[in-house]
């Protein structure tokens, strides 16, 4: 797993990729944490190279979105797989979190 | 239904081994040539109950082991993953959605209903002091 995030423009893309599990998701969080700090308008979660996540990672996204949303910030995921689509669907985050 | 292949295997229950677990179960059904779709669904709820015993059964995981029986049939994989850790004392609870003993954590508590979900029969026994015991079904869909 790796996580990055771009900023550009008032708008953070934070990309993560290989898989998500209880083995990184805390690594991933901290990096996202850091990433927010730059203060976006809004957030992108590009997943285009996520190949697998389970629901320790759909714990991670939901504090994520509720602190963000907190603050006014919205949340969007991009490049979802069928796999990763797949648990947003299930897990209800498709009705919280637009595809964009 | 008949059997074509088994294995047992026992591993250490650190986070770091969730990987090969969900990997080895999901290689194990290769013979069958399942659709990438069951394949993932296989990962998933395999990651699940193995996630479960990491993070919930015992108070030194890395020390304690998380077991694994997997039957492969012609039509069917059976998994059983199982620990000897602290148990479940209402499972009825533990398996509702979105329930979770640890929110601190920042845990979904949507592990067992992936499980439910992703497979075709999932059933839970544990017992405090007594381990639990997680055994799922999944038909496999051929390419
Ligand atoms: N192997 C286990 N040993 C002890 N408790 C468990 C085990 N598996 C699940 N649990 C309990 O069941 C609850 C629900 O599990 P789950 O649906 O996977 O949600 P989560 O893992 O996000 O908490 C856990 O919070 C925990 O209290
Ligand atoms: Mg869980």
């Amino acid at each position: 797993m790796t996580a990055y995030g771009e900023f550009a423009g008032g708008r953070l893309i934070f990309f993560i990729e290989g898989e998500l599990d209880d083995s990184n998701a805390a690594a991933a969080a901290e990096e996202f944490d850091k990433g927010i700090e730059c203060r976006p308008r809004e957030v992108v979660l590009d997943f285009s190279r996520l190949s697998f996540m389970d629901s320790t990672g759909v714990g991670m996204v939901i504090s994520r979105y509720k602190r963000l949303k907190e603050r006014g910030v919205p949340l969007y995921v991009t490049g979802l797989c069928p796999q990763t689509e797949k648990i947003f669907r299930m897990s209800g985050l498709l009705k919280i979190i637009k595809i964009v | 239904m008949s059997l074509q292949n088994r294995m047992t295997m026992s591993v250490t229950a650190k986070s770091g081994n969730e990987a090969f677990i969900r990997g080895a179960a999901a290689a194990f059904c290769v013979p069958l040539n399942p659709t990438l779709e069951t394949i993932n669904d296989i990962k998933t709820a395999v990651s699940e109950a193995v996630t479960n015993v990491i993070v919930h059964a015992y108070d030194e995981p890395e020390k304690n082991l998380i077991h694994i029986e997997a039957e492969l049939f012609d039509d069917s994989l059976s998994i059983i993953i199982r620990d000897d850790g602290r148990g479940i004392a209402d499972v009825g609870q533990a398996m509702q959605p979105m329930y979770t003993s640890k929110p601190e954590k920042e845990r979904s508590g949507m592990g067992f209903t992936f499980m439910q979900t992703f497979t075709d029969e999932l059933e839970v026994t544990s017992a405090v002091g007594g381990g639990t015991t997680v055994k799922m079904k999944k038909y496999i869909r051929s390419r």
